[in-house]
């Protein structure tokens, strides 16, 4: 398959939004766009899409809900899981039991790594 | 099997036996493994969501990325690559478990069954105005092939370069620019359904 000779110049707009273009490169697009309206349509439209894209929101571990846990821990047999207690609802779990999570995931991960090395 | 290793105790160092050096090893890979859960766990978990779309499964993939990441962490030899190979672990985990789900449901693939899927609610243009930002976005994505969203999503949420989306993809830096190219014309046609101008 080849490529048209717009959507070689499109690969070179793609590039250059994360600025990845060489010098070389970087002149030859900046030529074409100064006389190709659809090549500049297409550029206009790629950053929309990626400022559109860094605006989307993030959504951190408090949304990773303690059922996820839950159901892994009654998967190996655990009777705690990282939120504290015993298999919290998502509901249950404090903000402080999140902001505790990191250790609490990494004792809960570390014996469920021994249980599966060891079964 | 102590009595060894006291009488190699050098005079004037602490004269550690087996079990405290295990020990030792293991609150120390437990601290690494803490380190790394608090810088990566949110970043790698709003990737996934964005990839899979459903907050549930999402917080599943999360958490086996985690005790899967846990298991191997003694392959990770530069710490410049870390985030490279828990983003692998991450993409190669959802790619399962949309696997097992394509395996399961008679639909195909991922985006058509998404696209093609008969939709309950109120038709598009009334979907667009009233649907969030977010929202919309989240469902052009979902439109996108899976390995075009993974592309677009690592490049422009997770702002990595070619160089290391082809590392997390197994893929060339040439490929990478190709790939992310067709990713982008593909979401720019989604969006555009979706109610955002071009």
């Amino acid at each position: 398959m080849t490529m048209n000779r717009h959507e070689s110049f499109e690969e070179l707009i793609s590039a250059s939004l994360s600025e990845e273009l060489t010098e070389t490169e970087r002149q030859r697009l900046d030529a074409h766009l100064a006389s190709c309206a659809q090549c500049t349509s297409t550029l206009a439209a790629f950053s929309d899409q990626r400022r559109i894209m860094a605006g989307v929101r993030h959504v951190g571990p408090r949304g990773i809900s303690a059922l996820g846990f839950a159901r892994a821990s009654s998967v190996v047999g655990l009777q705690r899981c990282p939120g504290g207690g015993d298999r919290p609802r998502s509901s249950q779990v404090s903000a402080e039991a999140w902001r505790r999570w990191p250790a609490h995931c990494s004792r809960w991960c570390c014996s469920t790594a021994r249980r599966m090395n060891h079964s | 099997m102590e009595d060894e290793v006291h009488s190699m105790a050098v005079p004037g160092q602490i004269p550690w036996d087996i079990p405290t050096m295990t020990r030792r090893a293991t609150d120390a890979r437990e601290a690494e493994f803490a380190q790394l859960f608090d810088e990566f766990s949110a970043p790698i978990h709003n990737y996934v969501l964005r990839m899979v779309g459903d907050p549930d499964r999402a917080a599943d993939i999360t958490q086996d990325t985690f005790i899967k990441a846990y298991r191997k962490l003694d392959t990770v030899t530069e710490a410049s690559s870390t985030r490279s190979w828990l983003y692998r672990i991450a993409t190669n985990t959802a790619i399962d478990d949309m696997r097992r789900r394509r395996m399961v449901t008679p639909m195909g693939d991922d985006a058509p069954a998404f696209a093609n899927r008969p939709d309950p609610r109120p038709g598009p243009e009334a979907q667009v105005m009233g649907a969030t930002l977010d929202e919309r976005v989240q469902r052009a994505l979902m439109k996108l092939r899976p390995n075009h969203r993974q592309c677009l999503l690592l490049s422009d949420l997770d702002d990595m370069g070619a160089q290391q989306i082809g590392d997390v993809m197994g893929l060339s830096y040439a490929a990478v620019r190709t790939l992310l190219c067709r990713a982008r014309g593909e979401m720019r046609r989604a969006l555009s359904a979706e109610g955002f101008a071009r």
